[in-house]
């Protein structure tokens, strides 16, 4: 059928037989858009794409949470989850599943911000304060996911514009790898766009205070400096981020009420309500499985992150469902469950067992920034200045002032502090990295972590086949 | 290349052709790269697909007096069909040929290159075992195992392609006084075609009849067939079978009355015998699938096919 469609084509090439395709609406035409509302839709199309399954649930779920020390696999041992037995094991490849779905979905976030980056200048009818924050929030949400791939894979191709199929400079920028310096600094170069065309949180309407603002764009790039070892500019990034505060109960963030409240800087926003839209089956693959359970029960609090925290830590019941107990809104969780523990911050209360949910993520949070800066400070050498943020955090957690005093031992603290503050916020695997704890830490969790191999994922097989030699495999895979 | 010959007063006609023909831009579907974050494939000019092969045609036709004359011809063809690139497009897979059992048998991507269009992609059946009569399969590795330890993405292989290699036909015919006769046959050789109908049989389908009365029991460890099982039978080379076949598709016997009446001017009656005769190697009902027509298709699948007729036909032609 091809081969004779083939002879039909080949003769006659001419343009009257080139007709614009009618299924859906082609964003050439662009005035359909020319508006508020049309000019808004190009970067709501980028925040749900964090809604989706392939982005931020089941394999993010396993890349950066099952393959940690934080949390082990779960549910019961014959389900696989098709690869999150390999993800926990840190025996995943080239072909597995949740490594390859993760660079996929990435970069369909990325093509839809270059989407909006491109066709948004082009809406001359839409407000141009409006126009100039949309772009921001575009680049705010591509550096967020560059950041992603970077610590994930290392370096990636860098797609800065839409990519033209039948240009040879477009097709060699999609297949090459760039090196994660080169796009570390494309992301700051995004990041400081950003930063200048973005409000603050508080100018946004109660109802849109999950859009990126100024002090996420300043948050987001502390957390790169942080990343880059750059310590003074992350003293002067997290100095930036201003109206913020850590609110008193550390169990009421991750509850429906806690929403983007003032700790917030960025979240994943999911809505259970009508029409449903959260994030694809976050809460219910890591719901409590079996007799009087509600979902997979995947991602399972490990004993090593239940040993991190210290008697009398309120983060341990706030971040951890332990079978046998009662949740804050009265639900008892019996002992007849598969596993003993769960993570609470993926529990909803109102829509427990709905595939969407109301149940966000947090990815920057003010104790961050705390942290944060508490960590380039010490390394600075002002330990002392250093050790009240890393107080603050502590005594919301209904722990006594850290005894640590030395540069190294507070260093250590500052770090063991950010595991049990961000436990399960899919941090950890990358911090353990970041700060070269990797191996000891999974030698504790009873894993091999193999140095020179594991600090990134490896790069889906098909990407490399598609690249014909223009970019290689991380080594060890 | 052509040549054209003609021979021996005329009764000897034939031509020959030798052609090497490579069809570029052949549209297929094709996936963007990974990174341009758009996986919804479209149509590009992307496949190149070569033919070589070559014709001969060769006609024998003599008069040996004004009552006998005769006539015998003959054509074979021989053809290499070979998809030889895709640019460095990326296909999306085509898993063709459905069996509408959740299996498919035909597959077109970019391990397709170097392969004849209509491929098969099975899982090579390697004998039942016969302890049990169940099908065991060759995995990648050569170890045989039963179907739900196959690995969908590892074990299938090429096995051959529903196009034909080389077709031939033949035809003859005398004609002496008032009687003609003719046959006229024709066939093909080196196509495979899918016996789907023996892997059906759960609501009352066409079975094989020794389906029904040789397989695997503990009684009977060597039968023909494997033992009766339960589930949907994995797309395996059990059913592929060879299309080779040569049919005798007509054969004409007739006879002219002249006449002299002022209302009827001449009158030929005649027996002809439509698809008298076929040899197949295939177990199915006629290995002459065309199916749906589409080479990732039905086509070369036999699940339902009518058999093709055999008919004979007695009748008249009448001039007025």
């Amino acid at each position: 059928m091809f081969a004779l469609s083939a002879y039909f084509f080949s003769g006659c090439s001419n343009d009257y037989l080139d007709v614009d395709q009618t299924e859906s609406i082609s964003t050439k035409d662009i005035e359909l858009f020319n508006n508020d509302a049309g000019a808004a839709t190009f970067v709501t199309a980028i925040y749900s794409k964090f809604l989706d399954w392939n982005m931020t649930s089941f394999s993010w779920i396993g890349l950066s949470s099952i393959a940690s020390d934080d949390a082990d696999k779960g549910s019961s041992p014959g389900d696989t989850g098709s690869d999150k037995d390999l993800m926990d094991a840190l025996t995943y490849n080239a072909s597995t599943p949740s490594t390859s779905e993760i660079f996929a979905a990435n970069y369909e976030g990325i093509n839809r911000c270059n989407q909006a980056l491109s066709i948004i200048p082009q809406l001359d009818k839409a407000d141009p304060a409006l126009r100039a924050r949309l772009l921001g929030e575009a680049k705010f949400l591509r550096a967020f996911m560059y950041f992603t791939l970077v610590k994930t894979y290392g370096g990636v191709p860098i797609i800065d514009h839409l990519p033209n199929p039948s240009s040879e400079e477009d097709r060699v920028m999609q297949l090459t790898r760039k090196s994660s310096e080169e796009v570390y600094a494309y992301i700051e170069n995004d990041l400081n766009d950003a930063i200048a065309a973005l409000p603050n949180k508080s100018a946004y309407p109660a109802s849109e205070r999950g859009r990126a603002s100024k002090g996420a764009a300043y948050a987001l790039l502390a957390k790169i400096n942080l990343y880059q070892e750059n310590w003074q500019k992350v003293v002067d990034n997290c100095n930036l981020v201003t109206g913020y505060s850590i609110v008193s109960d550390y169990a009421s963030m991750y509850r429906l009420a806690g929403e983007n409240d003032a700790e917030s800087i960025f979240e994943i926003q999911g809505t259970g309500s009508v029409p449903a839209k959260g994030i694809s089956g976050y809460s219910n693959t890591q719901g409590a499985r079996r007799a009087g359970g509600w979902g997979w029960g995947f991602n399972t609090p490990s004993v090593s992150l239940v040993n991190a925290y210290e008697e009398g830590d309120v983060r341990k019941e706030a971040t951890i469902i332990f079978a046998g107990t009662t949740l804050y809104d009265g639900r008892v969780v019996p002992l007849t469950v598969e596993n003993p523990r769960y993570n609470y911050k993926a529990y909803s209360s109102a829509f427990t067992d709905g595939w969407e949910t109301d149940t966000n993520i947090k990815y920057l949070r003010y104790a961050e920034v705390l942290l944060m800066k508490a960590e380039a400070l010490n390394e600075l050498g002002q330990t002392t200045e250093a050790i009240p943020l890393l107080n603050q955090i502590r005594t919301r957690a209904g722990l006594a002032n850290t005894t640590a005093v030395l540069q190294g031992d507070v260093r250590t603290a500052i770090w063991k502090e950010r595991r049990v503050e961000m436990a399960m916020e899919h941090d950890r695997f990358f911090d353990l990295v970041r700060t070269g704890q990797a191996q000891a830490a999974f030698a504790v969790d009873g894993k091999t972590f193999v140095t020179g191999k594991h600090e990134l994922f490896p790069l889906p097989q098909a990407f490399i086949a598609q690249t014909g030699g223009l970019s290689t495999q991380n080594p060890g895979y | 290349m052509e040549v054209n010959l003609k021979l021996l007063n005329n009764r000897l006609k034939g031509s020959f052709d030798v052609y090497d023909k490579t069809t570029t831009n052949v549209i297929l579907n094709t996936r963007p790269y990974i990174t341009s974050g758009i996986s919804n494939s479209s149509p590009a000019h992307v496949g190149e697909v070569s033919n070589k092969g070559y014709e001969i045609a060769l006609r024998w036709d003599d008069k040996l007096t004004d009552n006998l004359s005769y006539w015998v011809g003959g054509n074979y063809s021989n053809n290499k069909n070979e998809l030889t690139g895709l640019k460095d497009a990326t296909l999306a897979p085509i898993h063709g040929g459905d069996l509408s059992n959740g299996q498919w048998t035909k597959l077109l991507d970019n391990t397709s290159i170097g392969r004849p269009l209509g491929s098969f992609y099975l899982y090579e059946y390697a004998g039942f075992d016969a302890t049990n009569g169940k099908m065991l399969y060759y995995t990648a590795t050569g170890t045989k195992v039963t179907q739900d330890a196959l690995d969908e993405n590892k074990d299938k292989k090429y096995v051959g392609s529903i196009l034909p290699t080389s077709t031939y036909g033949v035809s003859l015919g005398l004609n002496y006084k008032n009687i003609d006769f003719s046959v006229d046959g024709y066939g093909t050789s080196g196509a495979k075609v899918y016996n789907g109908k023996k892997a059906q049989r759960f609501t009352g389908e066409n079975i094989e009849e020794s389906l029904a009365t040789n397989f695997w029991t503990v009684n009977n460890t060597t039968a023909s067939n494997p033992a009766p099982f339960n589930l949907v039978p994995a797309a395996s080379t059990y059913y592929l079978e060879s299309g080779d076949f040569f049919r005798i598709n007509n054969i004409t016997l007739g006879y002219k009355i002249t006449l002299k009446g002022e209302f009827l001017n001449s009158c030929r009656i005649y027996v002809n015998a439509i698809n008298p005769f076929i040899t197949q190697k295939f177990s199915g009902f006629s290995p002459e699938l065309n199916g749906n027509g589409d080479p990732y298709g039905t086509q070369g699948i036999e699940l339902d096919a009518y058999p093709t007729l055999r008919s004979f036909v007695i009748g008249a032609n009448l001039k007025f």
